[in-house]
């Protein structure tokens, strides 16, 4: 005599046999539906549109801010940059005669030049 | 991270637009079929599934891998859904209208008749067994995929499938088209 499911009272194989035709029957309604194509450029190119200019959002606010990092910097350190320059250029100031708050104006000029092409190299990657 | 799509989003992650393209070419058919099912309605589907890569694209960094990269996508897509559903009161307005042309509908047999026949059932489903039965049927997924998918345990899944099953196969009754 067959097992009975305690729920339904349907002998289990009975059960079985039911729910494997009720998953045929699933599988036959969703076979015959249409599908969006595997390879729909129209779609790629529209979607692909919104993310650039998103991506180009990102790039320019994320340039602005390591730039506006790059330039605070820049100026928190230059007294610091303008006396270490020179330091290091006393010794040609006494051959070539230079003061030293051009010393310091090189450096800073330098500094903020360096940080800024290290912005633009970081800005370019993100 | 599993499959093809593993090297191509930790390029995409490091901001190239390339790998992100070639991630949309390769899961936009599941996107947009799985929305398709879910919403009943293929503009409705187009616009969701843009919105679904565009956050993905925005979130990427939240994705750890530990899924399968599509079914992340099917979580955005759901959610994405339920958020649009929620906000359009016009989107309520033509479920009901669907549901009360489902009582009405001419018995006339075609492919495109099976199809609306089946977006009519559908409709007639709570979201999350529209949403369960969309992928395991719709797409093909395992229960288990389905449940990472919709963030929920894969023993509700399988009562969403189960119940959904039966009120769709009630629909199509033993003719083979739905009654009201």
């Amino acid at each position: 005599m067959a097992e009975h499911n305690q729920t339904t009272g349907q002998s289990i194989p009975q059960a079985a046999a039911d729910d494997a035709a009720a998953e045929a029957a699933m599988r036959a309604l969703f076979a015959g539906l249409d599908r969006p194509p595997m390879a729909d450029e129209r779609f790629t190119t529209a979607v692909m549109a919104r993310v650039e200019v998103q991506a180009g959002w990102r790039r320019q606010i994320r340039m602005a801010v390591v730039v506006g990092a790059g330039s605070v910097a820049a100026a928190l350190l230059a007294p610091h940059l303008g006396g270490g320059a020179a330091d290091i250029t006393s010794s040609f100031q006494a051959t070539a005669a230079l003061t030293p708050g051009i010393g310091a104006g090189a450096a800073t000029l330098l500094a903020v030049a360096l940080l800024g092409a290290a912005g633009w190299a970081m800005a370019e990657r993100v | 991270m599993n499959g093809p799509d593993e090297a191509l989003v930790k390029e995409a992650k490091r901001g190239s637009t390339a790998a992100f393209e070639s991630l949309v070419r390769r899961n936009q058919s599941l996107v947009r079929g799985f929305l398709r099912r879910l919403s009943g309605d293929a503009a409705t589907a187009e616009d969701l599934a843009q919105e679904t890569f565009l956050t993905a694209w925005r979130k990427l960094g939240a994705y750890d891998g530990r899924g399968h990269f599509r079914g992340w996508l099917c979580k955005i897509a759901y959610t994405q859904f339920l958020q649009a559903r929620r906000s359009a009161k016009a989107s309520q307005a033509r479920e009901d209208a669907v549901m009360a042309e489902t009582a009405t509908v001419a018995d006339e047999r075609s492919a495109a008749d099976a199809r609306l026949d089946l977006d009519r059932a559908m409709a007639l489903l709570s979201p999350e067994q529209r949403a369960a039965i969309a992928l395991c049927y719709g797409e093909g997924m395992s229960h288990s995929e389905a449940a990472e998918a919709l963030g929920l345990p894969i023993g509700t899944v399988k009562s969403h499938v189960l119940r959904g099953r039966a009120k769709i196969l009630g629909q199509f009754g033993e003719e083979g088209h739905p009654h009201g």
